[in-house]
């Protein structure tokens, strides 16, 4: 446009007219001169994406940085991915040199930061670059409530931790104050009651175990909470496997062995193992998930479990198959435990009217809330033909759902039974 | 032909609208209003009160033009507004120096809102580090103009031979070549 001008101005020997041209023309020359002085005629540096963390927890937030250059404007545009915030609120910003946007996970899971798409244009906007960035991996970590339940389990098995066992042994808690028997230790020699009776007097202990616990998972389905239930209520499958991290995270910690399986392929088993090395190695084969549905696929074969192992079985109670095998593990002697994780929301009754619901406005047309509330009305003949079998089932509502079951167990375990003839 | 599938695209392109950031609405409407400003200035006074034709052309052509802008920053229609302008300066018999720097300014703050808004999405924002450094580029562009203007100014009033016509050909032809744009 400039050279427009210019050219006007010489054809019409009006050099007034230069000086509407001469802007542009100097936006045009400096761009070009910039351009030239710094090298960048032939390409503009590569940009590089580079997150801050590969690791967040849920409603954590990492940085998703993309650099170019300095002195370049430098936009990024990154695809919001599925469950997770960004700030900016669509993922576009351009910055001097970089851009850093901030991706906040809502849900547990592998996210894809990506692919990005990065424009750098020199500081006037004259000369533009595109590329594409392919996409990285960002793992959310399921966050895990401290779960408020007591520690004790129905039967240890182990041979050393810190269940308090019914055997007495080498250990820490008193069991009774007895006569020394040739073979018992020395330091455990009571000499204040050895020097009243006249006689030596040994502390008896219990012996302190640990178990082995099992947690199962049922990554089966997904059912998504009702409309009415809020954006932020979790799927079954966030119950899931918020309750499976909890109660993982809970026995870890006062030293037992947790082991996980997955009853529906999407992470798959972790062998036992005890202490923060396993916490780690379950909550990253966790956080590694990714949230595919796929298709319907046969249930993998339960291991064998010993008799007494506490069995934790994370399920929303769906399917027939996850049924049948809570009766194979109480048919192999395991202590069963069942968290529902069937969002509170799906099949809910209270919200029927006797016609049809209006959602968003609308009327729907499938009838889905009452098809559910059927759905639940029958699992509720599972649960309780479950609970008749002996195997406890509570909701997963939180921190506190474990409890009562965990004591009613140990109590159960500790109560005087009568002999069947 | 139901009500609702009347509103319903209207609705849903006013509910786009919402997506555009403010950065983008304020470079849009500051291209905009600035070239339209270039256009009045080009446009008006006495000379050009009776080219009625040629003023709806340019005006029609500066529509055209924005309109594409606005949909499309990036576009090369975007050039027809600020070629229309300079033609209708280019004719005109009453031009000075005054009329015709301004309205050179004012093409070029229309160019560079739109070259800026071209570089993000209609969704994207614009980092402080970023706007701070579109400034300062476009601040060294204005001392040139500056410069670049008071020479114009200064050699207007030196009476040179017809051999100058042939220097400033030349001068024109490496300046095309220096500017117009190539492919990598």
């Amino acid at each position: 446009m400039g050279v427009l001008a210019l050219a006007l101005a010489l054809l019409r020997g009006e050099p007034a007219l230069v000086l509407a041209g001469l802007p542009l023309l100097a936006w045009s020359l400096l761009a070009v001169a910039r351009r030239t002085a710094r090298g960048e005629e032939r390409s503009y540096p590569a940009p590089s994406l580079h997150l801050n963390r590969r690791r967040i927890d849920e409603d954590g937030a990492a940085r998703a940085t993309v650099t170019a250059g300095p002195g370049l404007l430098t936009t990024a545009n990154v695809p919001r991915p599925p469950h997770a915030d960004l700030a900016p609120r669509h993922g576009s910003l351009t910055g001097d040199g970089g851009a850093a946007l901030r991706i906040g996970a809502r849900r547990w899971g592998r996210i894809e930061v990506g692919p990005v798409h990065v424009l750098v244009a020199d500081p006037l906007g004259a000369f533009r670059a595109q590329v594409d960035l392919p996409p990285v991996s960002l793992q959310v970590v399921p966050s895990s409530v401290v779960l408020d339940a007591p520690v004790d389990v129905p039967t240890p098995i182990g041979v050393s931790g810190a269940h308090l066992s019914r055997r007495r042994g080498d250990g820490t808690a008193l069991s009774e104050v007895r006569a020394f028997r040739p073979g018992d230790r020395l330091h455990r020699i009571n000499w204040r009651v050895t020097s009243r009776t006249g006689q030596l007097h040994t502390n008896a202990t219990f012996t302190e175990q640990d178990t082995e616990v099992l947690v199962v998972t049922d990554t089966t389905a997904d059912v998504s909470p009702a409309p009415w239930a809020g954006e932020v209520a979790p799927t079954s499958l966030d119950m899931t496997i918020r309750a499976t991290t909890a109660v993982a995270r809970h026995y870890l910690g006062v030293g037992d062995r947790v082991a996980l399986l997955d009853i529906g392929r999407l992470i798959g088993a972790v062998p036992p193992g005890s202490g923060p090395r396993q916490l780690r190695v379950l909550t990253d084969a966790l956080s590694r998930a990714a949230r595919d549905p796929g298709a319907l696929r046969p249930l993998p074969r339960l291991p064998a479990v010993r008799t007494g192992t506490l069995t934790v079985v994370c399920s929303p109670l769906l399917r027939p198959e996850v049924i049948t095998r809570i009766g194979e593990l109480v048919a192999q002697g395991a202590d069963v435990i069942v968290v529902d994780t069937l969002p509170p929301s799906v099949g809910d009754t209270s919200v029927l009217r006797g016609r049809p619901l209006r959602l968003d406005g609308r009327v729907s047309e499938r009838f889905w809330p009452e098809a559910w509330a059927l759905r639940r009305l029958e699992r509720e003949r599972t649960v309780r033909e479950l609970r008749e079998a002996g195997v406890p089932v509570t909701a997963w509502e939180g921190p506190a759902s474990l409890a009562p079951v965990l004591l009613s167990l140990s109590a159960a375990r500790g109560a005087p039974r009568r002999r069947r003839s | 032909m139901r009500l609702t599938s009347l509103l319903d695209p209207i609705a849903g392109a006013l509910l786009a609208l919402r997506g555009i950031s403010p950065v983008q609405w304020a470079l849009r409407g500051t291209g905009t209003a600035a070239t339209v400003a270039a256009a009045a200035l080009a446009l008006s006074g006495p000379g050009l009160a009776a080219m009625h034709l040629g003023v709806v052309l340019v005006g029609l052509v500066c529509l055209t033009a924005l309109a594409a802008q606005w949909l499309d920053p990036d576009t090369d229609l975007g050039m027809l507004a600020p070629t229309a302008v300079v033609i209708a300066l280019a004719v005109r018999a009453d031009l000075d120096v005054v009329l015709a720097g301004s309205t050179g300014l004012l093409l070029l703050a229309g160019h560079a809102s739109f070259a800026l808004a071209a570089v993000m999405p209609a969704h994207g924002a614009l980092d402080r580090d970023a706007l701070r450094l579109a400034l300062r580029a476009l601040t060294g562009v204005l001392v040139l103009t500056l410069v670049g203007g008071v020479l114009v100014v200064l050699l207007a009033q030196v009476q040179l031979g017809p051999w100058a016509v042939v220097v400033a050909a030349v001068a024109v032809v490496v300046l095309w070549i220096a500017v117009m744009p190539r492919g990598r």
